[in-house]
């Protein structure tokens, strides 16, 4: 963290502000500090393909996905938690930044904090910095997601009384322990929203014969995804695709119950890596869990029964966080004022 | 004794125990009373917590900072940890500086039977510090002495203290030591225990802090006591995971009780090698039992029923051995000056 010293006066000067940025696989948001949170949409963006002119970004782009002609070139500039492609990411970023009007950042003169999840390595964390370095932020660092989403689920952290969270996002799935300000163990896999949509294609694929867009699967999810072991009234949505075999469009009606026995392998996995983290927490912040319980955020708790399915796997009581998609930015509020130090606890 | 100038020192007296760590400064009284815990930064060596905010952090902490226990069964075992909670201590409490550590004289308990070498690391400490002036007492005769007894009279005294890292027993009379011995089991040991036999009947590993906490809760060597159960919480050694586990003062006696067997035969042992004439003093006023374990309840019964002489618990278990050090100051622990009467 030899970056941060000597730099600590320079967040204060008038023009640039704190800026905290949740940069999601699925979705972006971007805390400015006095403005609130100023961006919450799918980080997803649209060029034009010969002039490299950004077409739309967020939401508006969002809606192009799957459905783009050869002109429009649709990117999701982060891939399973990682920057895949860091123009579109710097683009994303810039554009999120000046939507909002009145806003006049020096981005030269502000500090940065983004948030990555629990085990990339060096090499992505580095591409995080070269974001910064691209953007023309001089001062920026990165906390891990677990460590912020701790905080904006309303956890006090910088106490010695042990928590545990499980950030289920749209690329990567972080569990970690915190204590005293910081991470004590923490596992990271990339079974989170969007493998989940993809379980729900393939599946469509192979049960129904019909290919399914990325949206309408995401749909399907949010609409019916369920984890309840008995589903007392079965929802049904219908879902838009091409025949396999024909190649004709077809609509179908899916269920609650075949959604649920998709989702329930990758879930699976995800009760192990809480088993294993646990496995390796030291006992007395294990002794405080049991007590506390283990919090839920990220897209993923949204999911209905999930609270129920990790209680029957690992027999904890789990809560879901009060705003589960907004956690990690708001953490970022907390973690811009103490810089991620330990040491201090920030004060709101 | 002159009046009070400028260059007179200034008295300190520290009790620096396994467990916990006292400071009696003169004139001020006891001015920090907490656990011997420091914890520090790893990356940058700051302190970050001392006293009983460490002691909340044992076993909870992450990667950056490094919780350590400066003693060990009684003796300095981190001199760079013990010296830096003493000196933030002083700087904290009462803003000492290196400076005006020169004008102190000290003095610090240590355990009876400790070698030459560990004496003179205590030494090194207050060097360290820059404190020159410096001498080394035994914690029971302190204690004796915080607790209100006059050792300076030809009267036997016999102090047991069962502190946090050593179980002391020593005889007293005229002022200093007639003989003492001390063990390594005390406080931490009975913690270690009850974890152990938490781990190995349950199958659960339980932190530093939770075994304590059921010694505190639970500890009960009455014959007959109440029975008490209470729920602690740890980790599944199998599967990994939080659970609770209950434990009962039934259980706890029995984990406990080799412990003070060996605590009692110490005791015997000092007693069978106790000149006559002090025997009949010690047998006629009873033993004196100081320190942490001396707050478990029954443990004056259980010692009196099994060596058939009356114990007494002092009224200050706690905080004896610093507040005699008050009056070892006074006579810089010379047996023919009684501070008593100064």
């Amino acid at each position: 963290m030899a970056f941060m010293i000597g730099k600590q006066d320079k967040a204060k000067t008038a023009t640039g502000k704190n800026i905290g940025i949740d940069l999601g696989t699925a979705n972006i948001l971007v805390y400015v500090e006095g403005d609130g949170i100023v961006t919450n949409e799918p980080s997803v963006i649209a060029f034009d393909y010969e002039t490299n002119e950004v077409l739309a970004t967020g939401q508006m782009a969002a809606e192009m996905i799957g459905k783009g002609h050869h002109g429009i070139k649709i990117v999701s500039p982060l891939n399973q938690g990682v920057i895949s492609d860091i123009d579109a990411t710097k683009k994303l970023i810039e554009i999120s930044l000046h939507r909002v009007e009145n806003i006049n950042i020096e981005l030269s003169e502000s500090t940065l904090l983004l948030c990555c999840p629990s085990e990339v390595t060096q090499l992505e964390r580095d591409s995080f910095m070269d974001l910064g370095a691209k953007l023309g932020v001089r001062d920026i660092f990165i906390e891990q997601e677990v460590k912020a989403c701790a905080i904006g689920s309303g956890l006090d952290i910088f106490s010695s009384n042990g928590s545990m969270v499980i950030d289920i996002g749209g690329g990567s799935t972080d569990v970690g322990v915190l204590s005293l300000g910081d991470i004590v163990v923490s596992e990271s896999n990339r079974i989170a929203g969007n493998y989940l949509d993809n379980e729900i294609i393939n599946y469509m694929q192979y049960q129904h014969g019909l290919l399914i867009g990325k949206k309408t699967a995401e749909r399907i999810k949010i609409e019916i995804g369920s984890l309840r072991e008995e589903i007392k009234e079965p929802r049904k949505t219908f879902a838009n695709g091409r025949d396999v075999v024909t190649g004709l469009p077809r609509k179908i009606f899916v269920d609650e119950e075949e959604i649920r026995d998709v989702l329930v392998r990758p879930f699976e996995s995800v009760a192990t890596m809480v088993l294993k983290v646990l496995q390796s927490t030291p006992a007395e912040l294990s002794a405080d869990i049991i007590v506390n319980g283990i919090y839920i955020s990220g897209g993923g708790a949204l999911l209905d029964g999930i609270d129920e399915f990790m209680h029957k796997r690992i027999g904890m009581d789990f809560h879901i966080s009060r705003r589960p998609l907004t956690a990690v930015v708001d953490g970022t509020k907390l973690l811009l004022k103490n810089r991620g130090s330990y040491f201090v606890k920030p004060t709101d | 004794m002159s009046a009070a100038g400028m260059n007179q020192k200034l008295g300190l007296g520290i009790d620096l125990g396994t467990a916990n760590l006292l400071v009696y400064l003169e004139k001020k009284g006891i001015i920090f009373d907490e656990p011997s815990v420091i914890a520090f930064d790893r990356e940058s060596g700051r302190i970050v917590a001392a006293g009983e905010d460490a002691h909340k952090m044992l076993g909870k902490v992450h990667h950056k900072i490094s919780v350590i226990k400066p003693l060990r069964n009684g003796v300095i075992s981190d001199m760079r940890a013990a010296k830096a909670l003493l000196t933030y201590v002083l700087g904290k409490v009462e803003n000492f500086t290196e400076k005006s550590m020169s004008k102190i004289t000290c003095v610090i308990c240590c355990p009876s039977e400790v070698t030459k070498i560990e004496r003179d690391v205590m030494i090194d400490l207050a060097a360290n510090m820059n404190i020159s002036d410096v001498f080394i007492e035994e914690e029971i005769k302190s204690g004796a002495l915080g607790a209100g007894v006059d050792i300076f009279k030809s009267k036997g005294v016999m102090v047991v203290d069962i502190g946090g890292g050593t179980t002391d027993v020593g005889v007293i009379s005229f002022g200093d030591i007639v003989l003492s011995r001390t063990i390594r089991k005390a406080g931490s040991f009975m913690d270690d225990e009850i974890a152990k036999y938490v781990k190995k009947t349950m199958n659960v590993e339980i932190g530093e802090l939770t075994s304590e906490r059921a010694k505190r809760e639970l500890a009960d060597m009455h014959q007959e006591s109440k029975p008490l159960s209470l729920k602690y919480a740890g980790r599944d050694m199998v599967k990994g995971i939080p659970k609770w586990v209950t434990l009962s003062t039934e259980e706890v006696r029995n984990v406990l009780t080799p412990a003070f067997d060996d605590i009692v035969k110490l005791i015997a042992a000092v007693l069978k090698d106790t000149p006559p004439e002090l025997s009949a003093d010690i047998y006629r006023h009873g033993i004196l039992l100081t320190g942490g374990c001396a707050k478990v309840r029954g443990v004056e019964e259980f010692i009196s029923n099994h060596i058939q002489v009356p114990v007494h618990v002092v009224s200050n278990p706690l905080t004896c051995v610093a507040e005699g050090t008050k009056y070892l100051l006074k006579n810089r622990g010379d047996y023919l000056v009684n501070p008593l009467q100064l």
